[in-house]
């Protein structure tokens, strides 16, 4: 699966991605695991506990507001990533320090 | 005074500690620092556009710092008092050795703020009557004297905060007698006025000083990742967040990419190398983006509480459950001074090592080693100046699930005590013999045969309720007690209310009964 979301030059953390597209997010870090993602005010359902769940959305039309929350040991290098076909889209790029809000813009084209 | 003493020694120690002069980059009142190297290149003045737009984006810290600034001076306290109420962890409620104590032994663990409980039932003394306990930290007190937001939150794991880790781990007690300061000499006199304080100095029943070693350990990686899946939902934050922000980014987005567009070329001016003036814009910065809020985010205050609560929440699970696996092991040195009912005063050294025996943190092992001793020497040598060695040991398991609305735990304990001497009491004038019609016509003091061993067995559930009241239940059996040589089954009944989580929601008010 290709890589949907596009980066926009501003303000930071603003990405398009047609609608109707899946977006499956993924964290990379020594112990970092995302617990919850809200995309348009609502919970990703979690599934296939306890290995790492498919946080996957679907674009929708409109600019939305993504919320993921990521718990990681403090000061590991972080990536909130797209997953794409054997690749992994940046979205954001951290040194955790605590579990906050990461909240990105996604405009549905 | 020994209490104003203490009282006097912590608050000469707090400002030392604290001490407020250059703004640190975790006092920043708006900025991510977890943008990697950021705030160097800010400071150094080559921080690239992309660099200084991402430290403006509200995301992470920026997103608590929003909500802080949102809601207000009491912002912070809202937080703390929702990660006080998911830590239920904690011992409000005299020491063992104290009077009305329905404790065998000391948690590993002690409450954080000022806590006052009020608690019914004896376990190792003769008589029953009310103890109410003000419980704190020098954290918490620190918090209280410079502001909550001086002293920021940290998470159990996080090693960047050595002065809230020292301050938190310095414990103390103040132990009130609220129903005995009728003086009398027969046992239980609680009459109509437990529970209540007066103020007055014949309260005063004792004070603790405590210190905490924790024995801390990296978490493997394994580990971690298995704790965090073992914890409750997160999706209510991430509501909350969601909430606060997604007019932001419909009818505020226009507004907000001009501020941060506007607020990145202010990063990169001189004023911003040094970190006075980097606070200073950032300042201005985090009231603009208040404004924007106000002018997009109905009922802005509102879901800005309920972030901060919802984030409280989810910090304190994750302590708790992280405790279990960074403080698998805590010793704790402790300092007990109190006046007994009718008895001369005394102090007590403990020595006390708990230990957490599953992952989870649902069991735990404590073990309490205690030697008592009176302050002053006996009259007349009547009794050796040592009067007691104490050794507990007790087993506490969690019962329910984080998730529900109310904690069950059990626990058992066995409590041993050995009395190098006969108990020594202190009849005040006026009081009758024991045991007899005397009037007394001055204070004397009487031995009662008890040297020997007093051993008791309790079992007993408690009911932590998510608001701080816990509620214990509870059954005793003691061979003797170390003022009378029959043995006793006891029950117990205790209701304590956790002020942590009451002074939490406002700053400065302590006073209650």
């Amino acid at each position: 699966m290709a890589c949907k979301l596009t980066k926009v030059a501003h303000p930071p953390f603003t990405f398009s991605g047609p609608a109707g597209q899946d977006v499956t997010l993924t964290v990379t870090g020594t112990a970092a695991v995302i617990t919850s993602v809200n995309y348009d005010g609502q919970p990703l359902p979690q599934q296939g506990q306890p290995a790492p769940p498919p946080w996957t959305f679907t674009i929708k039309p409109g600019r939305k507001v993504l919320v993921v929350i990521v718990v990681n040991q403090p000061g590991d290098l972080t990536r909130i990533n797209e997953k794409c076909n054997g690749t992994a889209n940046l979205l954001q790029e951290l040194v955790f320090d605590d579990a906050f809000p990461r909240v990105f813009f996604i405009q549905g084209t | 005074m020994p209490m104003r003493s203490l009282i006097g020694v912590l608050m000469l120690l707090i400002p030392a500690a604290t001490g407020q002069a250059q703004p640190t980059a975790a006092g920043l009142p708006y900025g991510d620092l977890s943008v990697p190297n950021a705030l160097e290149h800010i400071l150094a003045g080559t921080a690239t556009l992309e660099e200084r737009r991402q430290f403006l984006a509200v995301s992470g810290r920026n997103v608590e710092r929003l909500a802080l600034l949102a809601a207000g001076a009491t912002g912070y306290n809202i937080m703390l008092k929702a990660v006080e109420d998911a830590r239920l962890d904690k011992q409000p409620g005299a020491t063992p050795s104290s009077e009305g104590t329905t404790s065998l032994v000391s948690k590993g663990a002690v409450t954080q703020i000022l806590g006052l409980a009020v608690e019914q039932g004896a376990l190792t003394r003769s008589d029953d009557k009310s103890v109410a306990t003000f419980r704190g930290d020098a954290l918490s007190v620190s918090r209280l004297v410079v502001g909550a937001q001086q002293l920021p939150y940290c998470s159990v794991f996080a090693s960047g905060c050595p002065v809230q880790s020292a301050l938190q781990n310095l414990t103390f007690s103040l132990s009130f007698d609220t129903a005995g300061s009728q003086n009398s000499s027969s046992a239980g006199a609680g009459g109509s006025n437990n529970g209540v304080l007066r103020g007055t100095g014949q309260e005063f029943s004792g004070w603790t000083l405590r210190y905490d070693f924790n024995v801390r350990r990296k978490i493997p990686a394994g580990d971690f990742i298995a704790q965090v899946q073992s914890l409750p939902s997160a999706d209510k934050y991430a509501q909350a967040a969601a909430a606060l922000l997604a007019p932001l980014g419909s009818g505020g987005f226009a507004d907000y990419d001009q501020w941060v567009e506007s607020y990145a070329g202010q990063l990169a001016s001189p004023a911003a190398r040094t970190m006075r003036g980097l606070a200073s814009i950032l300042t201005n910065a985090g009231a603009d983006l208040v404004a924007i809020a106000r002018a997009h985010v109905p009922d802005l205050d509102k879901k800005a509480a309920g972030l901060l609560t919802e984030m409280g929440t989810y910090f304190g699970n994750r302590d708790r459950a992280f405790e279990t696996l960074v403080n698998r092991v805590t010793c704790s040195a402790e300092y007990d001074s109190e006046q007994p009912l009718n008895e001369p005063r005394q102090s007590t050294g403990r020595l006390i090592v708990s230990a957490r025996l599953d992952p989870a943190g649902k069991h735990q092992l404590t073990f309490n080693s205690a030697g008592t001793w009176y302050d002053q020497a006996p009259p007349g040598g009547a009794v050796r100046r040592f009067r007691d060695a104490q050794a507990a040991l007790q087993l506490d398991v969690g019962l329910i699930s984080d998730g529900s609305p109310v904690g069950v735990s059990m626990s058992a304990g066995f409590y041993f005590q050995w009395m190098a001497d006969n108990a020594l009491l202190t009849i005040p004038s006026g009081n009758l013999a024991p045991g007899t019609s005397i009037s007394l016509p001055g204070d004397a003091s009487v031995l009662l045969a008890t040297k020997g061993t007093i051993a008791i067995g309790q079992i007993g559930l408690t009911l932590n309720f998510k608001n701080g009241i816990k509620a214990p239940i509870g059954i005793s059996y003691a061979n003797r007690t170390d003022l009378l040589t029959a043995s006793t089954v006891r029950g117990h009944f205790g209701l304590s209310y956790d002020l942590d989580s009451l002074f939490a929601g406002f700053r400065g008010g302590t006073s209650g009964h």
